[in-house]
C-alpha cells in the first residue's frame, strides 16, 4: 500500500489512527500498540504476504540475539548477528550481481538467479545491525518483544526509512502521553503529511516524464538531444529529490500523528554549496548509519595504528598527501562504494558511489591544501563565490546522479555523450529517435522547472516549516525572522495562514494522488 | 586522576588536534561551536584521547557523546573501571 494511494489516505489511515487512540482511550496502551504492530505488518502484507515471513523471521532472530548480547556482551555473537543479517541481504539483493560478475571475470556463463527483492529489506537490516551493536555496546536495551517489533515494523518508517537508532524512538513508545489524542500532533502530523504528498505527487511526478524521455532515448541506445540530455538530467535530481525527500516528509508526518518524532531526513540539501555540505543534508539519516558503523570503525583503526607507531596525524596546518590517501581518501571511497552498493545491485551505484567518494575527497584536499591561498582568502564570505558554489554542487551531484537513475552504464554512457552534444543532429529525424519526435524541449516544461529551482533555493524546508508552526526559532533556522514578524502584529499568528496554505496543497495533492493511477517511490527498490 | 587533570590533558589533545592554541576546553564545548571539529577530526580526537589515558571507546560512544563534559564523565568511568 502506498502513501499517495486511495486505499492508504481513505482507509487505511483513518482506521488505523483512530483504532489506536479508541483502544488506548479505554485505558489498555498494550493493546493499543498491538493494534499498531499488528496494522503495520499488515501494511507490509499488502505488496506480498509471502514476505512477511521473512520480515518477522529477521524481527524474531534479531530481538533474540540483541538481548542475549544486553545481558551478556561477546563479540562472537556480535559478528554472527551482523554476519547473518548481511548474508540474508546477500542472498535477495546481490547474489544475481554477483554472478554476474563471476561471469563477467572469470568468462563464464552461469545462469542469473532472479531472486525478489523483500521490499524494505536494506532499511530493516541496516536499523536492526544498528540495533544490535547498540546492544554490544551497552547503548540500549530492549526486553519487550511488542516494543521491539514496534521500534523495527511502525508502518510509516518500515519501508524507507528514515533510518533510526532503538534509544531514539523506544522512549517514546513507553511514554502514557503518545497513548493520548494530540490535537497539535494531529495537526502537524496531518500538515507535514501534506507538504510531502504534494512534494510527491505534484512536484515528482511532473518531473519524472521529462527526465523519462532523455533516459529513455538512452535506454534504446540513443544519445539524447544535448537540451534534452541537460533537461533530463535536472530533471531527474528535481525528481528524485521531492520524491524522497516527499516520502520522508509524509513519514515523519504519519509518525507524528500518533506522537512519535523520527528524525528528518533531508535539510535543503540543494542549498549545499559543497559536496561535504551535501551530504550533511542528504539522506541524512543513512549518511549517519555509514558514518557510525563504516567510516568510523575504519578511521578509529587506522588513526590507532598510525598514532601507536608514531607517525605524523593530519593537521591542517602541515597538511602531507601520504598521511591524506591513507586517513581521508581511503575510508571516504570505501565508505560511498558500499553506500553506492546498498542502494543497488550494479556497476552503476558503485560508480555513482565512487564519483561521490572522489568528489568528497577532492573536496576535503581542497579545504586542507588549499587553506591560505590568496586568492581563496580575498573571496571568502563572497555571496557571488557562495552562488556559483551552490550552482556547481547541483551540477556535481545531478551528474553524478545520471548513473544512479541508469539501468546500466550503457545509459548512462549514451547520457553523457547527449550531454557533450556528441551526436550529430541529422540522427534525429523523425521516427529514429525512439518515437521522440522535435521539438525536443517543450516550452510548457519550463514553467515547472522555475517552480522548482524556486522551492529547492528560495523555501524553507519543511523541518523549519514546522518550526515556524511551532513558534521554534532554533528549527525555523534562518526563516525566524519571520516569526519575529509576527510577534510584531499582535493577535496575528501565522497558525492562520498555515491552514490555509496546508488546506491548498493538499487539495491539489489529493486531486492529483486520486485522478490518476499512483505511482511508486524511487527508494521502494533499494 | 581528578576532573581538572583530565581537563588539562584534553584542552592539550584540543589545541593540536584542532590546531589551534587558543581553545579552552570547559563542559558545553561541542562540535557545533568549533568548525574545525568535523566527523574526521572527532575520530582522531577521541584516539588521541584514548592513548592520552590508556582507555579504549566503543562505537556507540565515539559517537553517542553530546558535548565535552559527556566526554569527561566517559573517561572518569573508563578510569574507574581499570586496575590498579
Amino acid at each position: 500500500m502506498l502513501f499517495n494511494t486511495f486505499e492508504f489516505i481513505i482507509v487505511f489511515l483513518p482506521i488505523v489512527v483512530a483504532g489506536f487512540f479508541l483502544i488506548a482511550s479505554v485505558g489498555n496502551s498494550r493493546l493499543a500498540l498491538y493494534w499498531l504492530v499488528c496494522s503495520s505488518l499488515f501494511f507490509y502484507s499488502w505488496w506480498n504476504p509471502t514476505l512477511i515471513f521473512l520480515l518477522l523471521a529477521s524481527l524474531i532472530f534479531n530481538f533474540r540475539v540483541g538481548l542475549a548480547l544486553s545481558r551478556k556482551p561477546s563479540r562472537g555473537l556480535l559478528f554472527f548477528g551482523v554476519g547473518t543479517n548481511l548474508l540474508a541481504l546477500g542472498w535477495f539483493k546481490y547474489s544475481g550481481f554477483f554472478v554476474e560478475v563471476v561471469n563477467m571475470l572469470a568468462g563464464l556463463a552461469i545462469p542469473v538467479p532472479h531472486i525478489i527483492l523483500p521490499l524494505a529489506i536494506s532499511f530493516y537490516t541496516f536499523q536492526q545491525i544498528a540495533y544490535l551493536v547498540e546492544s554490544h555496546d551497552g547503548a540500549t536495551k530492549e526486553d519487550d518483544f511488542l516494543s521491539y517489533c514496534a521500534f523495527i515494523a511502525f508502518f510509516p518508517q518500515l519501508i524507507a526509512g528514515p533510518i533510526v537508532h532503538h534509544r531514539e524512538i523506544i522512549e517514546q513508545f513507553k511514554k502514557p502521553e503518545t497513548y493520548v489524542a494530540n490535537s497539535l500532533s494531529i495537526g502537524l502530523g496531518i500538515s507535514m503529511f501534506a507538504i510531502g504528498l504534494f512534494k510527491k505527487v505534484v512536484l515528482a511526478d511532473n518531473f519524472s516524464p521529462i527526465a523519462a524521455s532523455a533516459f529513455g532515448a538512452a535506454a534504446e541506445g540513443w544519445a539524447p538531444p544535448i537540451e534534452v540530455a541537460w533537461a533530463g538530467m535536472f530533471a531527474f535530481s528535481l525528481q528524485i529529490y521531492f520524491d524522497f525527500s516527499g516520502y520522508s516528509d509524509m513519514a515523519i508526518g504519519l509518525a507524528l500523528m500518533f506522537g512519535i518524532r523520527l528524525p528528518f531526513n533531508f535539510a535543503s540539501p540543494y542549498k549545499s554549496a559543497s559536496i561535504i555540505e551535501f551530504w550533511s543534508r542528504w539522506h541524512i539519516t543513512l549518511t549517519r548509519f555509514l558514518t557510525n558503523y563504516v567510516y568510523n570503525p575504519i578511521l578509529t583503526r587506522l588513526s590507532r595504528r598510525r598514532m601507536a607507531a608514531g607517525k605524523p596525524m593530519l593537521r591542517r596546518s602541515a597538511p602531507s598527501w601520504n598521511t591524506f590517501f591513507v586517513l581521508l581518501f581511503a575510508p571516504t571511497i570505501i565508505t560511498m562504494a558500499l553506500s553506492g552498493l546498498w542502494h543497488g545491485a550494479g556497476f552503476q551505484f558503485l560508480i555513482w558511489g565512487l564519483l561521490h567518494g572522489l568528489m568528497l575527497a577532492i573536496n576535503h584536499a581542497w579545504r586542507l591544501f588549499g587553506n591560505g591561498l590568496p586568492l581563496r582568502e580575498r573571496l571568502r564570505g563572497n555571496r557571488l563565490l557562495r552562488m556559483f558554489s551552490v550552482l556547481l554542487t547541483f551540477t556535481a551531484v545531478s551528474l553524478a546522479l545520471v548513473f544512479f537513475k541508469s539501468a546500466d552504464v550503457d545509459q548512462a554512457m549514451n547520457m553523457f555523450r547527449g550531454l557533450l552534444g556528441l551526436t550529430a543532429r541529422a540522427e534525429y529525424e523523425p521516427g529514429l529517435f525512439g518515437g521522440y519526435a522535435p521539438p525536443f524541449l517543450k516550452r510548457s516544461d519550463v514553467p515547472i522547472f522555475l517552480v522548482g529551482f524556486f522551492i529547492i533555493w528560495c523555501l524553507p524546508n519543511s523541518q523549519q516549516w514546522l518550526g515556524l508552526i511551532e513558534g521554534d526559532r532554533e528549527k525555523a533556522g534562518r526563516w525566524a525572522w519571520v516569526l519575529a514578524f509576527f510577534d510584531g502584529l499582535r493577535g496575528w499568528r501565522p497558525t492562520m495562514l498555515h491552514g490555509f496554505f496546508i488546506g491548498a496543497i493538499m487539495a491539489a495533492a489529493l486531486i492529483r494522488a486520486f485522478g490518476e493511477a499512483a505511482t511508486e517511490f524511487l527508494y521502494f527498490t533499494f | 586522576m581528578d576532573r581538572p587533570g583530565i581537563y588539562e590533558i584534553l584542552t592539550d589533545i584540543f589545541r593540536d588536534i584542532f590546531d589551534d592554541p587558543g581553545i579552552e576546553v570547559h563542559p558545553a564545548l561541542s562540535s557545533r561551536d568549533l568548525e574545525v571539529w568535523d566527523s574526521f577530526n572527532h575520530i582522531n580526537m577521541m584516539v588521541a584521547t584514548e592513548m592520552a589515558f590508556g582507555v579504549k571507546f566503543k562505537a556507540s560512544e565515539v559517537e553517542g557523546l553530546k558535548n565535552v563534559g559527556e566526554l569527561v564523565n566517559l573517561i572518569e568511568t573508563k578510569l574507574a573501571l581499570q586496575p590498579g
